[in-house]
């Protein structure tokens, strides 16, 4: 059995400017599962996901990387950022270089010197991501949805080993938000863990295999999509709403547990098709 | 019209390599340097507008419209040096003061007038047919010194950056009536101009964090694509290079 990827060990985060905004946070995620990271906003989750790529070090407390305790020197941050890698909300504020092709092999020229080798990996990722006809454009050029496939390219090339992504799908629509979970959960396949910040309770419900709840910088609950979403007193406090599928399964069964909540559409058709059947 | 907006990434110099790509442009700007000849000059400035045209395929229009802030300067510029004041000549008197050009300050501002217009041309054509990554590459393969080329990249993405957070906050304030009343115009340019320098910080910021993510160092490191290099890529740079020394060199024989 898999274990833990990532431990954050009453793991705390002050800013500068004094504003506490992780606080004692305990959380392990577990490797190859799919973890939704959610919370109202200004609940501390993309302070949470830049803690967990050494981005930010913990004012109080420890993280762990299997097992190990992360280290903060040059060459340690190194070897994390290349296993934890981050995809930003906003695109724009993460691509950074004058073409597609510089942006993918960015990450890759950083860590790497063999030229050979990187070109290989980029080329692999221009294929992957359908990008190969961009590769000469300017990335600030093109689509949103384009954006994010660049940003998840330059990201995954460089194989990391747990994919964070704040709000993946901010500024899609609905099709490419669609096209970039299919990427995403191609990867989980491959073996790779990912986190995902996002507001959207009907794609993490859907979607997660694991739910993190924050509030206020403190982790307010952790459990399977349907412990979790199945709680509305705790959803209530937040600052989030239950998803469809459960709201519509407690309006036809008001006092449903939550191990019973559907976990999918057709369940939920199957049974509202079942009740009816026996009605009639 | 910036540079940026008009950038085409699929120019016909696209698959050169920079160092072929500066064969075109090398000789160039070194001939505009010390050619003290108005005519080789203004054929120079002529040429490197016509493969711009050809090369980027850009639009005349386009192209009038990238001139337009450096002529404005240059033309102020050469005013200054061809007035003479008190002029022998006069064409008009303020005062007591005979206001005229003198022979010698009208070559000087025509020979300034068109080895500038020819080096602006120059640096366009660098402008358009390089990113700056491979300008970058290029310097460093020039041994020019890192700290000059982080400088030089960092300040391009700063421009870039403030142009861009200037342009979005701009329209933001024109679609609440910004600017509509001539007593607002200025409070609310200053406004902006503090705005954005805020907002090019933060995002300056956000730049340098999802950078130090993917593991950047010191330097900016860009890998560009590998591009093949041939004999005959080198056949035309060279014959135009040629071709602009022997018209140089008849400039200079003849005194033009």
């Amino acid at each position: 059995m898999a274990g833990n990827l990532i431990e954050l060990k009453a793991a705390s985060y002050r800013y500068p400017t004094g504003k506490q905004a992780i606080a004692e946070v305990d959380l392990a995620l577990p490797e190859g599962k799919k973890i939704a990271l959610m919370g109202a906003n200004g609940a501390g989750k993309s302070t949470l996901l830049l803690l967990l790529n050494g981005i930010y070090k913990p004012t109080k407390g420890e993280l762990h990387y299997r097992g190990k305790q992360y280290r903060y020197n040059r060459k340690a941050l190194r070897e994390l950022r290349q296993k934890v890698g981050i995809v930003f909300q906003e695109s724009d504020n993460q691509l950074v270089a004058p073409s597609v092709y510089e942006e993918v092999a960015f990450g890759l020229s950083n860590l790497y010197s063999d030229k050979k080798w990187i070109r290989e990996q980029v080329e692999k990722y221009l294929d992957y991501f359908d990008l190969q006809e961009l590769k000469n454009h300017s990335p600030h050029q093109l689509s949103s949805g384009q954006k994010k496939r660049v940003c998840l390219a330059s990201v995954l090339s460089m194989e990391p080993e747990l994919i964070v992504c704040d709000e993946p799908a901010s500024n899609l629509d609905p099709q490419n938000a669609r096209l970039t979970f299919e990427l995403l959960e191609a990867q989980n396949k491959q073996g790779k863990t990912l986190l995902i910040s996002t507001h959207d309770v009907n794609q993490a419900y859907a979607w997660a295999d694991l739910v993190v709840l924050l509030k206020e910088g403190s982790v307010l609950s952790v459990g399977s999509p349907i412990e979790v979403f199945g709680d509305a007193d705790t959803l209530a406090e937040a600052g989030l709403e239950q998803p469809l599928l459960v709201k519509l399964a407690r309006m036809h069964q008001p006092h449903l547990a939550a191990e019973e909540l559907p976990g999918n559409e057709a369940e939920l058709v199957n049974r509202l098709t079942k009740k009816l059947c026996t009605d009639l | 019209m910036w540079i940026t907006e008009i950038y085409k990434h699929d120019h016909r110099l696209q698959q050169l390599s920079p160092a072929v790509r500066a064969l075109y442009w090398a000789p160039a700007m070194v001939l505009a340097l010390v050619s003290s000849s108005v005519y080789f000059d203004w054929a120079m400035f002529a040429l490197v507008n016509l493969s711009l045209l050809g090369v980027i395929r850009i639009g005349l229009s386009k192209l009038t419209r990238l001139y337009r802030i450096p002529v404005a300067f240059i033309l102020l510029g050469c005013f200054v040096i061809a007035v003479e004041i008190p002029a022998q000549k006069a064409f008009t008197t303020i005062g007591q003061l005979p206001i005229g050009f003198s022979t010698g300050g009208l070559q000087l501002a025509s020979l300034l007038l068109s080895r500038s217009l020819a080096l602006i041309g120059i640096l366009y054509f660098i402008l358009l047919t390089n990113t700056i990554s491979e300008l970058a590459e290029l310097m460093r393969k020039c041994r020019i010194p890192a700290l000059f080329i982080d400088l030089f990249v960092i300040t391009f993405k700063f421009i870039e950056n403030l142009r861009q957070t200037s342009f979005e906050m701009y329209r933001a304030q024109r679609c609440r009536l910004g600017y509509s009343g001539n007593g607002k115009r200025i409070p609310l340019f200053a406004s902006l101009m503090a705005a954005v320098f805020q907002k090019s910080m933060q995002n300056a910021k956000q730049l340098e964090t999802a950078m130090q993510a993917r593991c950047a160092g010191e330097n900016y490191c860009f890998l560009q694509e590998e591009r093949q290099f041939t004999l005959p890529q080198l056949y035309l740079p060279v014959g135009l290079a040629s071709l602009s020394v022997a018209f140089l060199l008849i400039c200079c024989n003849y005194g033009w």
